[in-house]
């Protein structure tokens, strides 16, 4: 890729200043976003961690819903068939909060590390909506009851007991599963969110810092060879000046010896002959 | 911003659909459409598919529960979403139990799984 340009500016020492900031300011960003990727990697990983725990935990606790589903069956008969009909209204529902960040980016990047500790202590979202961290809004559900229970009378003729057992167990399977779901949609977030940082901080890295040095380079190559013009025009004129001033000396030296032995320097008073004015 | 309460939706088998039903996750919208799909042994996959992919054109669905199995069966179409909400959640069946190196999800974080082991 023939990206090697530089930044099309004037070689001038207030153009030099201005670059050796821009490189300050680059540098600074590309360690920032490099720490904003590391943190947001390390609790991806944890994430990722909690993931596997909860699905394993998930595992166990549907088989033993199912579990308790066939023994409901056995004791109630089969009631899916009504279970299906009476489909009304749905009693549990989640609601999606997605937290923002406060204040302003500066303020963030700064107490990103801090942030960054804080939150690696806590447990992860299911108690806590303070969901940010360093910039990127993560998705939350939480889950709430609403309306009465649909199914109350489903048990009564016989097995109510395995019933309400089977319901309890479903319930704490759907608030398992809830939970599983904030992790997820916060997993696949932060997978993306560490996408984008990483390709800033490589597009930093490897194009705007490579940028700016070069034209750094290219103003004080500039600089330095017109100040050698400088120079080299400031010694010929000086050399010039010095032949000058030779030939003269030897001019005076060869006048004063063609004069006389004693030569004295002229007296405006002596002088008879004038010249005569232009007007007569 | 918290938005209106939204619904878990199921795609299973009818063993599953009935406990989560039983849970209370079931409703019947306005054209009373449910939001849960029981899927027997004669079900075609486009069907399901169609199904999964209304699921996730609804504003009003926040996570979609399905049966492994299942997933299997339209792992493309599960693939393919990327977005964040819906949430999709592979659950494991009565007869196939959970396999965690099938959930789409993880197998994102490919990279990252030789440093992790399943406890």
């Amino acid at each position: 890729m023939s990206g090697k340009d530089r930044i099309d500016i004037f070689p001038s020492r207030m153009a030099q200043t201005i670059m050796k900031a821009r490189l300050k300011g680059a540098q600074t960003g590309r360690s920032l976003l490099k720490k904003k990727a590391d943190a947001l990697s390390m609790r991806f990983r944890q994430i990722l961690r909690k993931i596997i725990e909860t699905k394993t935990l998930m595992g166990e606790v549907m088989r033993e819903a199912a579990f308790s589903l066939a023994e409901a069956k056995f004791a109630a008969g089969d009631f899916s068939a009504t279970v299906i009909q009476n489909v009304n209204k749905a009693q549990v529902k989640v609601r999606a909060k997605k937290d923002n960040v406060a204040g302003s980016l500066a303020k963030t990047f700064l107490v990103t590390t801090k942030l960054a500790d804080f939150f690696f202590n806590c447990s992860p979202h299911h108690e806590c909506h303070l969901c940010l961290f360093s910039g990127v809004t993560l998705p939350v559900f939480e889950h709430y009851q609403e309306g009465g229970d649909s199914y109350e009378l489903t048990g009564l003729a016989r097995g109510g007991e395995q019933l309400s057992r089977l319901k309890r167990n479903y319930a704490k399977a759907v608030e398992l599963l809830v939970e599983l779901a904030s992790l997820q949609t916060s997993f696949v977030t932060l997978d993306e969110a560490i996408k984008v940082t990483n390709r800033r901080v490589n597009a930093i890295e490897h194009v705007i810092i490579p940028r700016i040095e070069r034209t750094l380079t290219y103003i004080i190559t500039e600089l330095d060879e017109r100040e050698r013009e400088e120079f080299y025009r400031l010694k010929k004129i000086q050399e010039k000046k010095k032949q000058l001033r030779e030939r003269t000396e030897k001019e005076i030296a060869q006048r004063l010896a063609a004069l006389g032995p004693i030569a004295e320097p002229m007296n405006m008073l002596n002088e008879e002959a004038d010249q005569d004015l232009l007007f007569e | 911003m918290p938005g209106r309460g939204k619904l878990i939706a199921v795609i299973g088998d009818e063993d599953t659909c009935t406990g989560f039903l039983l849970g209370g996750v079931g409703e019947l919208n306005k054209n009373r459409k449910p939001n849960f799909l029981v899927v027997e042994k004669d079900t075609s996959i486009t069907e399901i598919e169609e199904t999964f992919k209304s699921f996730l054109a609804r504003s009003d669905i926040g996570i979609i529960l399905i049966n492994q199995f299942i997933a299997e069966m339209i792992r493309h179409a599960i693939d393919a979403h990327m977005e964040s909400i819906p949430a999709v959640l592979e659950i494991p069946s009565k007869e196939h139990p959970y396999d965690a190196s099938k959930d789409s999800i993880l197998r994102r974080a490919k990279g990252m799984f030789s440093a992790e082991d399943f406890r």
